[in-house]
């Protein structure tokens, strides 16, 4: 794409951006720069102060160019972390370009002293009041009012420094100010840019080489007033019109206004932004303009950046002797120390070191060396061996101790010499060993071989035959098909390959041919290959052969269509059979279902559809729970439905693809679609809400606890336990005041409970019902109490105690469920009180019950004391229910007092399965130090169960 | 229960008397005989017993090279059935050449996967293959295409995709709930180190030069492949704990990311290896996957866990190549996107940031024993062979999952990043790299 005009460039920006320019495509980031070239260059530099505090505020603006070009909102996304440290919510990133690459986290820590602001297109009015440095990189809204203030700004001394676009403008005011500015006739290439120093005595480019290879956007012929501006790099360009290059300046410093400016031309490509020698230069142009030292952000430098690692230094000369020599003696078994620069020397990746263990090595095997050593060098040839390896390896050939290892690594070495090297020791070779080069020349794929291989194929020697076959399909050899068919003896395996290969090379005839002769083979496997064979070889063909199958009762070819369907035949392919769904034999609908996970969202999506229009349930729920991996978010509607069906089923596999759904946009259509659907849908979604806990969705579902529907209130209200926050419980206490139900005030106890529940600090949980209670009606009071009770608190406690003196009985009766209520044993006197003289009986329990729990609370006092609170209510306890809440209770208390008490209800029948687990727990508890009253409690367990593991265990414990 | 007391276990069960459950017999409804998938084993490492339990199945025969462990496994199935059906073989041919075997279960050292699984396929034979699936990048692919070609069921010994805790923490990374994924923390165990060993004489019922197979010429000696794990660390066999047991972290990042491919890989690595002895394979490590898409997987060890072991290397020099990694994630794995994290780990441990995201996925019932979660993992097989469907972890997914581990092998071995594009199997601009895509395999092995 061309470089628009500026007018058209402005449009396009306020139209929403340019698309995705070719720029990209077409040309590729530089070669890193080598890391120890860079810790180079930043060495040379003296230290700088960081003494001064900085404020840097950053601005970007909407992306405008494809991906990877001018991203504004990503540079400073990672500048901000790279310049100020990762704070909260930031990526532990610092690259620009790519993907993430890791970071220590000492480089997260910003420059020192150092704060970093962000601004969007334009800074707000502090921020100019209190920045040190603005950097622009983006297309800003320049206009008078603007400029006047960036004047107003370097005017008491601020820096600025201007990226890329931000000069690309008309504007005399800005060209006075930053020395350059857009006019007709301005020019840009994209490209590989040769930056050159303009000036190397300038401190800026202290250290840095002479010329630096970037690729990126030059921009040139633009209006400019660079008199007395300090150019620090120029690149060669050629202005529209002339033949002769000039050069162009790209970077510069000024000082104007009182302020000074430093002036960036590159920087289209995300990846100069890594580029650490191009950071040099703009970290310094920017620690310049802020008036500090140039090398104040030196440390920055290589933080993420795009660099060569440091090779390893390798070993030396006479290192690399003795390892060769050490090769002579080495055995089996043997230490490998002596041998580790060899290893050294190829981790290197240096072709000239390389290039030298080769022939040390290959002179090695020449001498001679025990099989050991000689494993040893081949396999490292295999790795690093040329065709000068070749004469060493083809000598061994012959040698039926080393041949194996040295005929694997010249099936390695790629060049042509190791083939020809196999090839021409065939004529030496009989037996096993020439199967063994025939494969070996087969994995080379030295096709030159082809007349030798057909020779073997079509002669006596089976084994040679059948080598000669698979070496002949490993490169898809026409020739080989009629003598392979002719034998009525080939590998099946090999043919297949052979076919495979041919198909894959568009020689259709032959492969066809062979798959021909083995469709009719018995081996159901090998029928399965051939419809893998004939799919992908007739792809005009394969929809109409896949169909067939599918229609078929052949459950392995069945298996074979639906894994090629999903996996390997094109789009067109697979939508056809698809397309075909509801005809197929609900095994094949099943299976189709089960499968298309896989591959083919879009198509598994359209597969879910058309199962869900069948009339046969399994397939519905099979398409449901598909639906729930592929669909998207229109789906939502149709999988809300489905919670209703009256299939359990369908029902439970829609709940369950509700809650996972994945697709984008799921959050929000869910929130829309909570007022928009209604009956069963709508409570589908209300629970997908409460499940996926969408807290976005809490202000819709306040408004839904005031439905005129009862049950939509009522999953509101259990969807708002769940998501709520302590100010939603102030809201939900009006429609708990209002619940029209039992089972709706019961919901809305609780989301009120939930709700203030999570206020962090404990002492603040029940203001949102102290409040509330403050100034109620008696019958309000009476319906706030029991969830007042349920936050506690010593307030809470004061208005409990007025509502149990109160003459009205409601309030009363909602005192003592308050106290039963209670979160800790504050209320321990009070509900044994009432456990012991309340009239009420449901109240009474309830209070023993509530006593029973609060005393028994973990760590709220030491066991003999719990064990002491709780001996009352064991007095109180007369039925059944408290009897084995105090015995699951009692075990919690450790101590062998509470074992005697578990012990004394083993005989009372009603309660003996709760006895004997808290007995045989407390007795395992107390075991180790309490051996004697441990064993003899287990002993009258064992008396009383019958319950074979559980007396398997008492007896080992009792042998030990 | 941890795998080491599972296997604890197993192992006490094969000497053990069992009792013969009815449901065998095809009583109190159970699968009768003749519905049951014959099944057998082929080499007799990690939990090759769950088939002998399955009541969909009935082990029809064991094989391994070893005596003692083929003996030991016969009269255990056989026990456990009530008759003396199975059969002992020391040679997987003539198993595959049964055709009343539909399916085998392939617990083998890592190095005779890929031959026995491409010879089960072609002999039509359903696979379950334990992880790694392939020693090399080559295997895999030959494994792949066999499987696809023959059109057998076939699933990956990663039981964490049907473990609840990882599957919810993908349900979290797929819901969008953490936002977009940025980094995935895989956490493992340590190598091992053994000085030189003494050649020995080969034990009597080994076949020795059969458990060698595909792998180069070694003399014998126990530590090599007879000790607890010993073949894991000589890299002829195995690639370490990083490749044996990787590969489940491997996967259930995989699984995490939807088993998404990507167009690139950039595969940088920070190791340790032995100097010397007889194993060979990474002792410490960091290896940071850039995926295209924008995530990075980080594999480390981590040296404080149990199941790591003492190298002798000091915790100063691991802190050295594992940077800003080290001790950051506890054994498990780890999810970190823009809005949340999510750590998992086995035995239902699932910590989430912020903890309110644990919520959402706590509606099923979690699966946290070991051993029930691989005979689910294994039961889903069963279904698949009878329904012919993929299973959870079809060969592709394994593929690509131990192609992870097999790339990061190849970079920490020759010390520098490398540059892996999944889609040609192949290393950009690195034919040292590419030439460690294949290994040897001794005559007459042969894929």
């Amino acid at each position: 794409m061309r470089k628009p005009s500026f007018v058209i460039a402005v449009f396009l920006a306020l139209a929403g951006g340019f698309v995705g320019s070719p720029c990209n495509a077409r040309h590729t980031a530089p070669p890193p720069p080598e890391a120890k070239t860079v810790k180079a260059i930043l060495a040379q530099a003296p230290p700088a102060s960081t003494e001064r505090a900085l404020n840097i505020v950053l601005v970007a603006g909407p992306k405008d160019h494809g991906p990877g070009e001018h991203d504004y909102p990503l540079w400073q996304k990672r500048w901000k972390v790279l310049l100020g440290g990762a704070g909260d919510g930031d990526e532990p990133v610092l690259n620009t370009d790519g993907p993430s690459r890791p970071v220590d986290r000492k480089d997260l820590s910003g420059a020192e002293n150092v704060r970093v602001d962000t601004a969007w297109e334009w800074p707000s009015d502090a921020q100019w009041k209190t920045a040190d440095l603005v950097v622009v990189f983006s297309a800003p809204p320049w206009n008078d009012q603007r400029l006047s203030q960036l004047e107003t700004y370097l005017g008491r001394g601020g820096g600025l420094v201007v990226i890329h676009m931000a000069v690309w403008h008309p504007s005399p005011k800005l060209l006075s100010l930053i020395g350059t500015a857009y006019r007709d006739g301005a020019a840009y290439r994209h490209g590989p840019m040769s930056l050159r120093i303009a000036d190397p005595k300038n401190p800026i480019c202290l250290g840095l080489p002479r010329e630096i290879k970037l690729v990126d956007e030059s921009y040139f012929a633009l209006a400019a007033d660079l008199a007395k501006a300090g150019v620090v790099g120029t690149s060669r360009e050629t202005r529209p019109g002339e033949s002769t290059p000039r050069d162009e300046p790209m970077l510069w410093s000024l000082s104007r206004a009182g302020g000074r400016v430093f002036v960036c031309i590159p920087g289209h490509y995300l990846w100069t932004f890594d580029d650490p020698l191009f950071r040099i230069l703009l970290l310094r142009g920017m620690a310049w303009a802020a008036g500090e030292s140039p090398y104040r952000f030196d440390p920055l430098v290589l933080r993420g950046a795009r660099v060569k690692e440091d090779e390893p230094a390798g070993p030396d000369s006479k290192a690399l002797d003795a390892a060769v020599a050490a090769l002579v003696d080495f055995g089996w078994g043997d230490s490998r120390l002596a041998l580790a620069p060899i290893d050294e020397t190829i981790r290197r990746r240096d072709a000239g070191a390389a290039a030298d263990l080769e022939k040390r090595l290959t002179a090695a095997l020449a001498k001679g060396l025990p099989p050991a050593g000689c494993d040893f060098v081949c396999r490292r040839l295999a790795q690093i061996g040329t065709a000068r390896s070749v004469p060493a390896l083809a000598s061994l050939l012959s040698d039926k101790d080393r041949a194996a290892t040295a005929r694997w690594a010249l099936a390695r070495i790629p060049d042509d010499a190791a083939g020809a090297a196999l090839l021409a020791s065939l004529s030496s070779t009989s037996g096993p060993a020439r199967v063994e080069v025939v494969r070996a020349i087969g994995s080379h794929r030295y096709q030159p071989a082809t007349a030798t291989l057909l020779k073997l194929l079509s002669g006596e020697n089976r084994q040679d035959a059948d080598a000669a076959l698979a070496a002949l399909a490993e490169w898809g050899a026409p020739e080989a098909v009629e003598p392979a068919l002719a034998r009525n003896d080939a590998p099946v395996d090999s043919l297949l390959t052979l076919a495979a290969r041919l198909g894959a090379d568009g020689r259709r005839e032959p492969a066809r041919k062979i798959y021909d002769r083995l469709a009719a083979s018995p081996l159901p496997q090998v029928r399965a290959a051939v419809l893998r064979g004939l799919v992908l070889l007739e792809p005009d063909r394969a929809a109409e052969r896949l169909s067939a199958v599918l229609a078929g009762n052949d459950a392995r070819l069945r298996g074979q269509a639906v894994s090629l369907v999903t996996h390997a035949c094109d789009e067109a392919c697979a939508a056809a059979v698809v397309e075909r769904f509801n005809t197929l034999p609900k095994r094949s609908r099943q299976a189709l279902l089960a499968a298309s996970w896989t591959r083919l969202p879009s198509l598994g999506r359209r597969c879910a559809l058309l199962g869900m229009a069948s009339d046969d349930s399994d397939v519905r729920r099979d398409a449901i729970r598909l639906l729930g991996i592929v669909g998207t978010a229109e789906d939502l509607e149709t999988l809300a439905k489905a919670t209703g069906d009256a299939n359990a089923g369908i029902a439970a596999a829609a709940v369950a693809a509700l809650r996972c759904l994945a697709a984008e946009g799921t959050y929000r259509t869910i929130v829309e679609n909570l007022s928009t659907f209604s009956g069963n849908e709508r409570l589908a979604l209300i629970r997908a809400a409460r499940e996926r806990q969408i807290s976005q969705a809490v202000p819709v579902l306040l408004e839904l606890t005031q439905s005129p529907d009862a049950p939509t209130r009522i999953a509101s209200l259990h969807a708002l336990e769940t998501l709520g926050d302590p100010p939603t419980a102030s809201l939900l206490i009006p429609r708990l005041l209002a619940a029209q139900t039992p089972e709706e005030r019961a919901a809305a106890e609780r989301a009120v409970w939930l709700c203030a529940r999570r206020a962090k600090d404990p002492r603040q949980r029940a203001e949102p019902l102290l409040r509330a209670i403050e100034g109620a009606t008696d019958e309000d009071r009476a319906v706030l109490l029991p969830v007042l009770g349920r936050l506690g608190g010593p307030r809470a406690l004061e208005i409990v105690h007025q509502a149990r003196k109160s003459p009205s009985t409601a309030q009363r009766t909602a005192a003592a469920r308050a106290l039963s209520n209670w979160p800790d044993a504050a209320v321990a006197d009070d509900l044994l009180e009432l456990a012991r003289e309340n009239e009420n009986d449901s109240q009474r329990i309830a209070a023993l019950r509530g006593y029973i729990r609060v005393v028994t609370l973990r760590g709220a006092r030491p066991d003999h004391d719990t064990l002491t609170m709780l001996r009352p209510a064991m007095e109180l306890a007369t039925r059944v229910e408290e009897k084995r809440l105090i015995l699951s209770r009692l075990s919690a208390i450790v101590v062998p007092e509470s074992l005697e008490l578990a012990l004394s209800y083993l005989g009372q029948v009603e309660v003996q399965p709760e006895a004997i687990a808290a007995s045989t727990r407390l007795a395992e508890l107390l075991l180790p130090n309490h051996p004697e009253a441990a064993k003899a409690a287990m002993k009258k367990i064992l008396n009383v169960t019958t319950d074979r593991k559980l007396r398997d265990r008492l007896e080992r414990q009792l042998k030990k | 229960m941890r795998r080491r007391e599972f296997l604890r276990r197993a192992a006490a069960a094969v000497v053990l008397p069992s009792f013969v459950p009815g449901a065998v017999l095809g009583r109190g409804g159970a699968t009768p005989p003749s519905d049951q998938i014959s099944l057998a084993a082929i080499g007799l490492g990690f939990a090759w017993e769950v088939g002998a339990h399955n009541p969909h199945a009935r082990m029809l025969a064991v094989c391994d090279v070893q005596r003692w462990r083929r003996e030991g496994a016969k009269q255990y199935v056989d026990r456990l059935r009530g008759n003396a059906d199975c059969r002992a073989y020391v040679d997987f041919r003539d198993v595959l050449a049964r055709d009343d075997v539909d399916a085998v279960y392939i617990a083998t050292p890592d190095h005779w996967h890929a031959l026995v699984a491409v010879a089960a396929a072609r002999a039509g034979k359903d696979i379950y293959c334990q992880k790694p699936l392939s020693h090399t990048v080559a295997e895999g692919r030959a494994i792949v295409e066999a499987v696809r070609r023959h059109g057998v069921v076939f699933q990956h010994g990663t039981q964490q995709r049907s473990e609840w805790a990882f599957d919810a923490a993908r349900r979290l990374v797929r819901g969008g709930y953490l936002g977009k994924l940025h980094t995935i923390r895989l956490s493992m165990a340590s190598g091992r180190a053994c000085p030189p060993q003494p050649v020995q004489p080969v034990p009597d019922g080994f076949d020795y030069d059969r458990w060698l197979g595909p792998a180069p010429w070694a003399p014998y000696t126990t530590n090599r492949c007879l000790g607890p794990h010993a073949w894991y660390f000589v890299s002829d066999y195995c690639a370490g704990y990083f490749s044996a047991w990787g590969v489940h972290h491997f996967d259930s990042a995989q699984h995490g990311r939807g088993d998404a491919e990507v167009d690139s890989i950039r595969v940088r690595s920070k190791s340790i290896f032995p100097t010397d002895g007889l194993y060979d394979t990474a002792l410490h490590f960091r290896v940071d996957y850039e995926l295209a898409d924008g995530a990075t997987i980080i594999a480390t060890d981590d040296i404080a866990s149990g199941w790591s072991n003492r190298t002798g290397i000091p915790e100063s020099r691991v802190r050295e190549i594992q940077g800003d990694a080290f001790g950051r994630t506890p054994f498990g794995v780890a999810f970190e996107g823009t809005e949340g994290s999510a750590f998992a780990w086995r035995g239902g441990v699932l910590r989430t940031t912020p903890a309110r995201l644990r919520r959402i996925v706590e509606h099923d019932e979690p699966r946290v024993a070991l051993e029930n979660v691989t005979a689910d993992h294994f039961q889903n097989w069963i279904d698949c062979i009878r329904s012919r469907g993929e299973t959870r972890a079809p060969v592709e997914v394994a593929h690509r999952s131990t192609t992870l581990a097999n790339i990061g092998v190849i970079s920490m071995a020759l010390g520098r990043p490398v540059d892996w594009n999944p889609r040609t199997e192949r290393f950009v601009g690195d034919d040292e790299a590419n030439r460690m895509l294949s290994s040897p395999m001794r005559a007459p092995w042969t894929l």
